[in-house]
């Protein structure tokens, strides 16, 4: 029974966490640090 | 790099800069050439950088010691010429044209001398101390040319010092250069080579880089000596002369008490610009080593690859390619990963159950989170073909091209070619794809390209094709996956011919591509690597976030109902929301409440539409040749056949990108309206486009 509150607990905190912090990052990706590169591989300059 | 004040002190005192003032020296040169990477290597500061043109809006200011001496190191917005229109351009322009500027550092890409030394002979021009920093030599390297730094600084009558800002080599050159031509403008030796023709009375050789032809220089003398008796103080003669030949605005009106209309009544800039880049040419024959043979070679490849008519069906004929070994290489190691995903989600449902955990959490973990994150994580190796080859695709200079072939098609639909380089982009994701639409000037094209570009089919919606071609299609599964890319391509090309004609605008009215095409080159491994393991994370990133909480919820929606939980999903909260969509679906072959779940669970990730099937099927490993078998029975036993999978893939092409995506959409174009306008039209699209092959299709099926 322990176990599983646990199990679920975690599964809900974990969830919560990326909810808020995809939140925070505006859905993602806003486009303002232009650093695209860095999340998406991408080259800009040639 | 902060060089260490012991480093310093070995570097002998300059001769010629004794006195203990600030030395100021401006770091100048084209956007995205490395110069705040060079500043911070000298500061130690920590200033943003990246590999985009136009990350310094503003100038930067640090202080840096050498030996003795204080330096003040400026930088400078990127800026492409001294005839600047937009303000951070201004400011540059402003700061190098001050008095309190001791040395100008040119920072100059390499990479792309020619480009770049436009600005270095309009630098020359001011008459001021000029280091050249010659930056990004190494990728010369890797192209196999070299240049010849003895010969340039002889040319351009100032030093020349290679280094490498991201290396940190040659920075203590670089600045004992500065601290020793603080006070000269030139280098002692200036040579050309220049035929000996010229009738105008002064010999400019002697003074300065670039001389012009004699009628300009003609023009230039008479106007300097105009300026001089209006204004006596004005010390920069010969760059206020070229500057009103070119009737540029801001030095007319500084100086407006000078009439020389009858010297110079229409501007000269044309002819200016065309002989400074005829002396750029005649620099680049001196100094660049290799560069006709390698030339040569891109000419020769150029020839069949840019070919006018053979262009477009060598790049759809690449891509074939590309798709092809994509799928076939790609299936053999998700099977791999498949049967290890199998065995893990056993191990854990046994350990699980031995410890008493209860059956329901059991369900979520086996089947809610191992088979919506694993599902994903079995196409891992399609995404790692599919990267490194669009990675070799792009390091090997082909990319540039096809944006260069598409531009005659592009122009005739009323969009520049430029247009189509945020689409290539789109094969991979459709948020920097999107951002990247910011280089079009024209607003009107910016929008219709944004509204366009998630038509590509982006990286996401690979597993989404591999699984449904896999399931109906047999031996033609890569066949009916390409048609997707190819038929994306032309939804987005259609589209904006029609959003060209409603507008009533002439294909002329689009604005030129102008794109530099660098020579074709051998991969370098390093480059590759990088740009395939940024992807991979990313897609490891949205399995282990994105998509664990979306499979979660499916799970969840799936597995409770409004009277709790139900042994029947027909009767759960996620049935009773995919029945609202169903007689909508049911014209395009969708009518089916799973594949409605689905799809709306495919707006957090486009992936999440496969997750969705292996939680909605309860199947672990679906992208296995027994799990895709599982799926492709359970659905032909509800009526979905192969015209319905094909509608299916083709509504996940078409229907509105990811969360991700909507959220780029509105940021930029800062209109919740054309946001809201946006999805609603894609969605449109998807359903009348499915509707439309599904109706068609059953009259021959």
């Amino acid at each position: 029974m322990i176990v599983t509150i646990l199990i679920v607990a975690a599964i809900i905190a974990y969830c919560a966490f990326v909810i808020i912090k995809r939140k925070k990052s505006g859905g993602g990706c806003c486009g303002d640090c232009k650093n695209c590169s860095s999340c998406h591989g991408m080259k800009f300059d040639k | 790099m902060k060089l260490s004040e012991a480093e310093l002190k070995k570097e002998t005192v300059p001769e010629n800069n004794t006195d203990k003032e600030d030395l100021h020296a401006a770091f100048i040169g084209n956007p995205n050439c490395g110069k705040t990477t060079l500043f911070n290597a000298y500061t130690g500061a920590k200033l943003k950088v990246a590999n985009w043109p136009g990350v310094t809006v503003e100038k930067k200011e640090g202080a840096f010691k050498y030996h003795d001496d204080e330096f003040k190191l400026v930088d400078l917005p990127g800026i492409y010429s001294l005839t600047s229109y937009s303000m951070e351009e201004k400011l540059s322009r402003k700061y190098i044209l001050d008095d309190e500027v001791d040395v100008i550092v040119d920072v100059v890409d390499a990479s792309t001398l020619e480009r770049n030394l436009y600005l270095t002979l309009q630098l020359l021009e001011l008459g001021k101390p000029v280091v050249v920093a010659l930056n990004m030599m190494d990728i010369v390297q890797e192209r196999g040319m070299e240049i010849d730094l003895h010969r340039m600084p002889e040319m351009l009558g100032v030093p020349v010092i290679p280094v490498s800002a991201r290396k940190k080599s040659g920075l203590d050159v670089l600045i004992h250069a500065i601290a020793h031509h603080s006070k000269s403008n030139r280098t002692t030796v200036m040579e050309h080579h220049h035929p000996s023709k010229s009738k105008h009375e002064h010999n400019h050789h002697k003074e300065w880089a670039m001389v012009y032809s004699d009628d300009i220089e003609d023009k230039i003398d008479l106007v300097a000596q105009r300026v001089e008796e209006v204004y006596p103080e004005y010390h920069n003669l010969r760059w206020a002369a070229i500057k009103l030949l070119e009737h540029d605005n801001e030095v007319m009106s500084e100086l407006d008490k000078v009439d020389i209309s009858d010297i110079v009544p229409k501007s000269l800039e044309n002819e200016i610009t065309r002989q400074k880049y005829d002396f750029i040419e005649e620099i680049m024959n001196e100094c660049m080593v290799n560069r006709e043979n390698k030339a040569q070679q891109t000419a020769k490849i150029d020839a069949v690859l840019t070919h006018r008519i053979w262009g477009v069906p060598i790049f759809l004929g690449i891509i074939a390619a590309v798709f092809m070994l994509t799928f076939s290489v790609g299936g053999i190691l998700g099977g791999v990963l498949g049967n290890m995903l199998d065995a893990f989600s056993g191990i854990v449902v046994s350990t699980m159950t031995s410890i008493g955990v209860n059956d329901m959490v059991i369900s979520l973990i086996a089947d809610g989170i191992i088979s919506g994150v694993g599902g994903i994580l079995t196409f891992l190796p399609n995404i790692f073909i599919l990267f490194l080859a669009l990675a070799f695709l792009e390091d090997s200079g082909y990319m540039a091209r096809v944006a260069y072939v598409m531009d005659s098609i592009m122009g005739k639909l009323g969009l520049s070619g430029k247009a189509f380089i945020p689409m290539l982009l789109g094969f991979g994701c459709t948020v920097p794809a999107i951002m990247a639409s910011r280089t079009l000037e024209n607003q009107k094209d910016r929008l219709k390209t944004i509204l366009v570009t998630p038509f590509m089919s982006c990286s996401a919606r690979m597993p989404v094709y591999v699984l449904f071609s896999g399931m109906f299609f047999g031996k033609y599964a890569s066949l009916a996956a390409f048609s997707m890319y190819v038929l994306g391509m032309l939804t987005a090309i259609l589209i904006a011919k029609i959003m060209t004609v409603i507008e009533k605008k002439s294909s002329h009215e689009s604005a030129s591509l102008l794109i530099e095409l660098p020579e074709y080159k051998t991969p370098n491994a390093r480059s590759i690597a990088i740009y395939v393991w940024e992807k991979v994370k990313d897609y490891l990133t949205k399995a282990g976030t994105t998509i664990f909480v979306a499979s979660v919820i499916v799970w969840v929606m799936l597995n409770f109902g409004i009277h709790g939980p139900v042994m029947d999903m027909s009767n759960s909260f996620g049935a009773m929301l995919g029945r609202l969509f169903v007689p909508m679906l049911s014209t395009a072959g969708l009518g089916y409440w799973q594949i409605a779940v689905a799809l709306i669970s495919g707006i957090a990730a486009k992936e999440v539409v496969v997750s969705s099937m292996s939680v909605l099927y309860g199947i672990g490993n679906i992208s296995s040749a027994e799990g895709m078998a599982e799926a492709a029975g359970t659905l032909a036993l509800a009526g979905f056949g192969a015209l319905n999978a094909y509608s299916m893939m083709v509504f996940c092409l078409l229907y509105v990108p990811c969360a991700a995506s909507i959220a780029t959409i509105r940021s930029e174009t800062k209109s919740l309206k054309w946001t809201v306008f946006a999805v609603l039209f894609q969605l449109g699209l998807a359903w009348l486009v499915s509707t439309l092959i599904y109706t068609i299709g059953g009259l021959f099926i």
